[in-house]
């Protein structure tokens, strides 16, 4: 004997509305989730970069021999403990970096340019930029340490406020599902009602008028949450490649990590679960006004 | 088996429908209940079969306070009431057959311990041929039979039938008050709502009259339905 469905609710208006709401939400979530994890990803990169680089630079003095003063400043900085490595950036790749603005070498060869030294710290050493610059004055007082973290934090915090947006994106998801899921639940119950009537007075609990409900859901939701996701995703995939082909370090570091594409995956069976609960306590709080 | 006490029934804030109710079924006996039209036949019928709460008073139905009971524990009482409604309430887009085992069916009972039996019964109403047809194709009296297998499919303790012979000829009229009678038989309490004297008469059972929302029980053989009638002149009320 095939399943019988007492209740009709497949000629509800909710079931061809809701799969296009949910493929909506899921396409909604699957963006935000790719751009909370990139930017989590791309956060990290940063302040990583932030905590274990500096550049220290000695400004160009005309009575001065630079070289000298640049050999002496990284033979400092070496001796420092926590320093991993400290090189000097090589004139020639500075004025080589500089010529495309002035164009004439002959011009660019007589600038009086700072020199620079690229300095990679032990990240497990904990060693601050200002101690590296008081023991760095020691040797070479024209020495500048150059700190990426103060122009870096306002960049965290604007990549903070955007997953705090894409978080509350989710919650707008959560919420508006779960609301379109107790209207539709109450039609179902509205048109349904002599039905349900008799089942309850042939001695139906209200559970197994609830399941019906649930499972008539669930499989909408699974009908909108597989295209939704799989949209979302690709578009999650086109992006995350468009951002590779971008020269700019901040932007190709955005990269959707591990855990992003498993919270992807979990966002489906995650907002079918929030679908049937919404729909059972929907259902069972309205039988329970009956006797 | 059912047992009222000073019971009261409205209809949300409209006027009390049943007043001050008092009745006691002793289990396995067999009443007509009877009345004129709008006198509350069907609201009575209600209370028995666990659909409207009273208004007031205590009703007691297999030895279990009604208003006391927790939900599940009303959900089994039902389970042991069949009810045969007096507007059918078959669900359309289902087969007779799939109608006649929706007791069973949420009981939980095992599928393939359901058709045969559902079939059997459905032969002895005489829908042997309709099985399959849907209500909405069936005679209003063809319905009735259904709604009257549905009712007593499960075996209930209480079969509480509202004018169950009231779309069909005499003989098939009989032919199902002898299935009420052969439940009956066997244990099972029936109260069946009527205002058919000749069925009264053909077969002699108490009756409980309803009369300007009160109550009174009247013993089997006695001629009471004549003088149920008039709405005034209640004299045999007490
Ligand atoms: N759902 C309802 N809401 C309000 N009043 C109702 C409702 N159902 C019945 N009534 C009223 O309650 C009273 C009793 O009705 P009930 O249906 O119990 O009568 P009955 O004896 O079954 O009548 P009949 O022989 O015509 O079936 C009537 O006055 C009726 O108008
Ligand atoms: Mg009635």
């Amino acid at each position: 004997m095939a399943r019988v469905h007492e209740l009709r609710l497949e000629r509800d208006g909710s079931a061809r509305t809701l799969p296009y709401l949910i493929a909506v939400m899921l396409f909604l979530a699957a963006l935000a989730i790719a751009g909370a994890s990139s930017l989590h990803g791309a956060v990290g990169g940063w302040q990583a970069t932030a905590e274990s680089q500096l550049t220290v630079e000695i400004a160009h003095r005309a009575d001065a021999d630079m070289a000298a003063l640049e050999a002496a400043a990284v033979e400092r900085l070496r001796q420092i403990p926590g320093v991993a490595t400290a090189t000097a950036l090589p004139e020639a790749e500075l004025r080589r970096l500089v010529s495309p603005w002035f164009g004439d070498d002959e011009v660019t060869a007589k600038l009086p340019l700072p020199r620079l030294i690229d300095v990679r710290l032990d990240a497990a050493a904990g060693l601050d930029p200002e101690t590296i610059a008081a023991r760095l004055a020691e040797t070479v007082p024209e020495a500048h340490v150059e700190d990426f973290r103060p122009w870096m934090a306002p960049l965290v915090r604007f990549a903070r406020a955007m997953q705090l947006v894409a978080l509350s994106v989710f919650l707008l998801i959560a919420g508006a599902t779960a609301t379109i899921v107790v209207f539709a639940t109450r039609a179902g119950l509205a048109s349904q009602s002599a039905v349900i009537e008799v089942l309850h007075l042939v001695g139906a609990h209200d559970a197994y008028v609830a399941r019906q409900f649930e499972r008539h859901f669930l499989r909408l939701t699974i009908a909108g949450a597989v295209p939704g996701l799989v949209l979302g995703v690709a578009a999650a995939l086109a992006l995350q490649g468009l951002a590779a082909q971008v020269d700019i370090p901040l932007v190709s570091g955005f990269h959707i990590g591990v855990a992003g594409w498993i919270a992807m995956a979990l966002a489906g069976p995650a907002l079918a679960l929030l679908v049937v609960a919404t729909t059972r306590y929907t259902v069972i709080s309205a039988l329970r006004r009956m006797m | 088996m059912v047992r009222f006490q000073n019971v009261g029934m409205r209809y949300a804030n409209g006027p009390e429908v049943l007043r001050d109710i008092s009745f006691e079924l002793a289990p396995g006996s067999f009443h007509f209940l009877t009345g004129r039209t709008g006198a509350g036949k069907t609201s009575m019928l209600k209370l028995m079969s666990l659909s409207h709460r009273p208004s007031r008073g205590l009703v007691t139905m297999f030895d279990q306070d009604v208003s006391r009971a927790a939900r599940a524990d009303l959900v089994a009482l039902r389970r042991r009431i069949g009810v045969v409604f007096q507007d059918f309430r078959l669900l359309d887009h289902l087969s007779a057959v799939d109608n006649v085992a929706l007791p069973l069916r949420i009981a939980g009972a095992p599928a393939n311990q359901i058709g045969a039996h559902v079939r059997e019964l459905l032969s002895w109403v005489g829908l042997e041929d309709r099985m399959d047809a849907r209500p909405p194709t069936l005679s209003g009296g063809e319905q009735q039979r259904v709604a009257i297998a549905r009712a007593v499919i499960a075996r209930p303790k209480l079969l509480l039938a509202d004018e169950p012979t009231g779309n069909i000829d005499t003989t098939m009229g009989h032919r199902l008050m002898r299935l009420f009678v052969e439940l009956n038989k066997i244990g099972t309490t029936v109260v069946i709502a009527t205002h058919d004297e000749s069925l009264i008469a053909r077969f002699p059972n108490p009756l409980l009259v309803i009369s300007q929302g009160e109550l009174r029980t009247v013993p089997a053989g006695v001629p009471a339905f004549a003088e149920a009638a008039p709405a005034d002149g209640d004299a045999g009320n007490g």
